[in-house]
């Protein structure tokens, strides 16, 4: 299939090529033999003076390359930057004006590029963009998103055993080897009396622009028309950058200054070239940059850079470009040859002011209604292109967005991946825009936007709102495949520059790429509603979250913003999604709120809880005031001033309490202590707690083993005694003795014989930072059954609870328990989750520890799961078991 | 037949090898480019039958030996971050995404693919460990 739309291209390029020369093949054929050969000096406003020689002219002359002067050399740059519109002509003469530089730099000390190859690469030069249609790469870029058209790309690329090339190269690819331009450079060399061109010319020309070989005795000669530092390159970066006014770094004249020639044996050559070069050649002429111009070589790839970020990935650019694309998406239809014959149907001044007639000319046929009113929409596009009523940006999104608090969340960072995907898909328009339009709908009816829609000729939005993803993709990957060329006799004499600059397009690909972020484009009418529509689509289909520091980039206001949601939340549109896109509670809206939210945050201050694998990644901390407002909003309008206040209660119980509660014990204890040990295993939190206990110097920490080595007593530091049982487990487990509890965790082994006799002989204490008193009763009560000495030291009684909260404030907190817990085992009975439903024992606490949460807190603030088909996500999640 | 970009290609392949526990890669361009370009082949080979249709092709200069597409695709995943480039050299990546994260990448979108990259993870780690590394 591919093959036959590759076949119907190049039969339509051959017929349209011959349609454009015919005349003036006409013309040229009754002209004489050498009838002209004058040649031509042009002024350009970068190198002052180009100078064309007579066959040269001649093919300038055609209508082939004088179209050039109608498309405009950066398509709807001139929209941003007024003064950037020169064309593809005016580039294609600077083209020709820099392979003479290059090959002068490189036929300096000896002639090592013949005439014949030279007019070869300047008539090359002159051609190189002679498949550009309208706007240049605005159309090209559009028509790509076509299957039909990445078929034609990709069966081409098979043929040519090349990548990466665009539709624009294999249009004149198939231009300079139709039977119309060989016949058009025929008669140039005929009328001009021009003979130099090699054998073959246009099939090495056309070879040239897509960058393959063409000689093998100078085998990089090609890559001075299509390569690391082409004759393209060098111009339209200076010309670009002069015309829009954005000063770039590159010292292009230095860098043809630095540009070398070498005859060197083939041995000599890198041995991914001596591939390239037939077996019998024994010497060739080798071209890159003196050793000592590496530097330029830089240059060009940071002024590339520049100009990416700068021009042709300005947003406004972008938004202007998808217009084009709107107005492509219109037209694809009616091409009776293909989307890839769509850019050379138009001119830039006919797309900048359509009209039927022209759309009509498109089609090649009258149109009926349904197309008609398809036609309106591309002619409304056109319209607002010509007067700069410009998309404008409504949704920005990217990996790395600034003061992104949900960063570290694994399932937003995931999610984020999966958005970008999503919208790099060649589908994307099929796959994501019917549910933001869907969407784009309902928030228009709800907020009573109908009217101010009147501008728009349609009822089918789509064409006005357009999804641009982050581009992905480098700019610069050509420019390490130069070679450095060494002048000195002892130095290898051709160096990969790569090698030595092995760094360049990292950095500049990071600086890209960094910057580099995703838009939804519409009009300005319609951007609150698409904002909010694609705020919903990235959180429900995605788990993104939009941070507020996007917002900017949406030329939003936030009260504007919330004031929409408010009504869309009446009206159900945020039904089933989650609390954290939906409108703000009123609470946030009181000026009383900072501070309480400061409070919450200062509170939270000590809080590190568990390291998840893309906070490590991120090195970042857990708590932020943005995940207090989340946590806060799940609670939603009617409860969320409660939750806050349940939040201003919260303590975090650490370092300082805990030993603090053990000089408390060791004031009022009869006996000293020589030792503290860790209860448990390793994994437990004893072994934090117990380190902690190391800051009071008349106590070794020690394991168990090797406290019982020593004299003396042994005391255990836990920060929190719920009912006690899994410490009754621990002992129970060293002992071997009969299980009262099973808690169904892994233990170690129990103490051998010998040693458990060891343990119950010690006098043993434990101290509790803070918990029940019924919890210290059972363990005390558990360790005489035991036949163990210990004291159970409980410091604080005390701890914060929620049970004081309104009971509709605790029925809430119960539901959403429930839920979490009914999430996490199927095998859990009614009863083992009605009495956990507000943290094990339903205490209802509101504590934690700096590493992680007590189960007896309130199961809402730990938990994760789903609560009325929405994901939970707890303010201090805890380390599951495992 | 469903199209899948280079960048579906290069996420569902980090998701399967990061699921192996493979945490970084040498990226030198004698080595790395032929052991992707494997793997697209293995690619090309199974999309008919699975009814997709890659949207890039990976085909290393014929001069230089090299693909931009396989820079173009390293550039994007350390931008989209999925991996990163060691400094100063940039000549190792290192996954930034652990097996759980890489489970949940190939059970969303890609989940159908789920198969395909799982192959396509043992052909780059049967050829990488063939490459002798630089």
């Amino acid at each position: 299939m591919a093959e036959l739309e590759i076949d119907r291209f190049r039969t339509f390029m051959d017929e349209w090529t011959q349609a454009c020369l015919g005349g003036y093949l006409r013309n040229l054929k009754a002209r004489p033999s050498k009838s002209y050969q004058s040649g031509k000096e042009f002024n350009d406003a970068i190198w002052t003076t180009v100078v064309l020689r007579p066959l040269e002219v001649l093919l300038l002359d055609s209508p082939l390359l004088q179209r050039l002067r109608h498309i405009r050399q950066l398509g709807v740059v001139h929209l941003v930057y007024p003064s950037a519109t020169h064309t593809r002509l005016d580039h294609s003469l600077g083209a020709v004006h820099q392979i003479s530089e290059l090959i002068g730099g490189i036929n300096a000390d000896e002639p090592l590029i013949g005439s014949s190859l030279e007019s070869l690469m300047r008539v090359s030069a002159l051609c190189h963009d002679v498949g550009h249609g309208v706007m240049s790469h605005v159309s090209e870029n559009a028509v790509a998103r076509y299957r039909d058209a990445r078929r034609v790309v990709r069966a081409f690329q098979k043929e040519v055993k090349l990548e990466k090339r665009k539709p624009s190269e294999i249009a004149a690819y198939y231009m300079v080897r139709s039977p119309a331009f060989k016949e058009l450079l025929a008669e140039a060399e005929r009328v001009s009396g021009e003979h130099k061109l090699p054998a073959e010319a246009p099939n090495l020309i056309a070879k040239a622009i897509i960058g393959r070989q063409v000689d093998s005795d100078v085998p990089l000669l090609h890559e001075l028309i299509s390569g690391p530092f082409d004759a393209d390159k060098l111009d339209y970066m200076t010309r670009d950058a002069r015309l829009t006014g954005v000063p770039v770094v590159t010292d292009i004249p230095r860098l043809v200054q630095k540009v070398r020639g070498r005859r060197l044996a083939t041995s000599e050559l890198p041995k991914e070239l001596k591939h390239s070069i037939p077996n019998e050649t024994t010497t060739c002429t080798m071209t890159g940059v003196a050793l000592s111009g590496g530097r330029t070589l830089d240059e060009l790839v940071f002024g590339h850079t520049l100009l990416f970020d700068k021009i042709y990935r300005h947003q406004k650019v972008r938004a202007a470009e998808a217009m084009v694309a709107g107005i492509v998406d219109r037209l694809e239809p009616l091409c009776p040859r293909g989307v890839l014959s769509l850019p050379y149907l138009l001119n830039d001044a006919q797309l900048f002011e359509l009209k039927p007639e022209v759309v009509e000319e498109v089609a090649g046929r009258e149109l009926n209604e349904s197309e008609r009113e398809r036609a309106s929409v591309a002619i409304d596009l056109s319209a607002r292109l010509k007067d700069r009523v410009l998309f404008r940006r409504a949704y920005a999104f990217a990996q790395n967005m600034p003061l992104d608090p949900y960063r570290s969340d694994e399932s937003h960072r995931l999610g984020l991946v999966e958005l970008t995907a999503a919208a790099r898909r060649p589908d994307a328009r099929e796959k994501l825009l019917p549910e933001i339009v869907q969407a784009v709908g309902e928030i228009v009816e709800v907020l009573d936007l109908e009217e101010t829609l009147s501008s728009i000729p349609t009822s089918d939005l789509s064409p006005y709102i357009w999804i641009d993803p982050p581009k992905g993709k480098t700019q610069s990957n050509e420019t390490p495949r130069a070679y450095l060329i060494s002048d000195g006799a002892k130095a290898a004499p051709v160096m990969p520059f790569r090698d030595e600059y092995a760094e360049t397009p990292g950095w500049s690909n990071a600086y890209l790429l960094t910057r580099d972020t995703g838009y939804v484009f519409t009009v300005e009418e319609l951007a609150l509603p698409v904002y909010l529509a694609m705020e919903r689509l990235a959180r429900r289909r995605f788990g993104v979250r939009s941070p507020d520091s996007m917002m900017p980039y949406a030329k939003l206001d936030w009260n504007d913003v919330e004031a929409a949601k408010q009504k869309l939340e009446e009206a159900g549109f945020y039904s089933s999604t989650p609390f954290d896109i939906r409108p703000e509670p009123d609470t946030f809206a009181k000026a009383d709120f900072p501070d309480r939210l400061a409070e919450v945050r200062m509170r939270l201050d000590s809080y590190e809880g568990p390291v998840y694998e893309a906070q490590e990644k991120k090195r970042s901390t857990l708590m932020s005031e943005s995940r207090i407002r989340g946590f806060v909003r799940q609670f939603g309008v009617e409860h969320s001033d409660e939750a806050l206040t349940l939040l201003q209660r919260l303590r975090i119980f650490g370092r300082v309490e805990l030993v603090e509660a053990v000089r408390s014990y060791l004031k009022q204890s009869e006996v000293d202590f020589a030792s503290a040990v860790p209860l448990g295993e390793a994994k437990d939190s004893s072994a934090v707690t117990t380190y902690y206990v190391g800051d009071i110097a008349d106590i070794k920490v020690r394991t168990l083993r090797d406290a019982l080595g020593h004299e003396g007593n042994i005391l255990f530091a836990e920060d929190f005694v719920g009912s006690g049982n899994q410490t009754i487990s621990v002992l129970e487990n060293l002992l071997d003795a009969d299980r009262t509890v099973n808690l169904h965790e892994e233990r170690e082994e129990p103490l051998p014989p010998d040693v458990r006799e060891l343990f119950k002989a010690r006098k043993l204490a434990i101290v509790f930072s803070r918990g029940r008193r019924e919890g210290a009763i059972n363990l005390e009560a558990a360790a005489k059954k035991l036949g163990l000495d210990l004291d159970v030291y409980l410091h604080e009684e005390s701890a914060p609870s929620a049970k004081d909260a309104s009971p509709e404030f605790l029925d809430r907190c119960k539901t959403i328990g429930r839920q979490l817990l009914q999430d996490e085992n199927p095998n859990h009975d009614e009863e083992w989750i009605e009495e956990r439903i507000l943290g094990y024992g339903n205490e209802a606490f509101v504590v934690a520890f700096p590493y992680n949460t007590p189960t007896q807190t309130l199961t809402c603030l730990w938990k994760s799961g789903t609560v009325d088909g929405i994901e939970w996500v707890p303010l201090l999640p805890r380390r599951p078991k495992r | 037949m469903q199209a899948l970009t280079e960048s579906d290609f290069f996420q569902g392949l980090v998701a399967s090898l990061a699921i192996r526990g493979v945490k970084k890669i040498s990226i030198r361009t004698d080595n790395f480019d032929p052991v992707l370009l494997a793997v697209f082949e293995r690619l090309e080979e199974r999309a008919q039958e699975l009814e997709i249709e890659p949207d890039f092709d990976i085909i290393p200069d014929p001069i230089h030996g090299d693909s931009q597409t396989v820079r173009d695709i390293l550039a994007s995943a350390a931008a989209d971050g999925l991996i990163s480039f060691d400094n100063p050299e940039y000549q190792d990546i290192e996954i930034k995404i652990g097996p759980h994260s890489g489970e949940t990448l190939l059970s969303r979108d890609l989940a159908p693919l789920r198969g395909l990259f799982t192959e396509l993870a043992d052909v780059f780690l049967e050829n990488y460990e063939r490459t002798p590394l630089t």
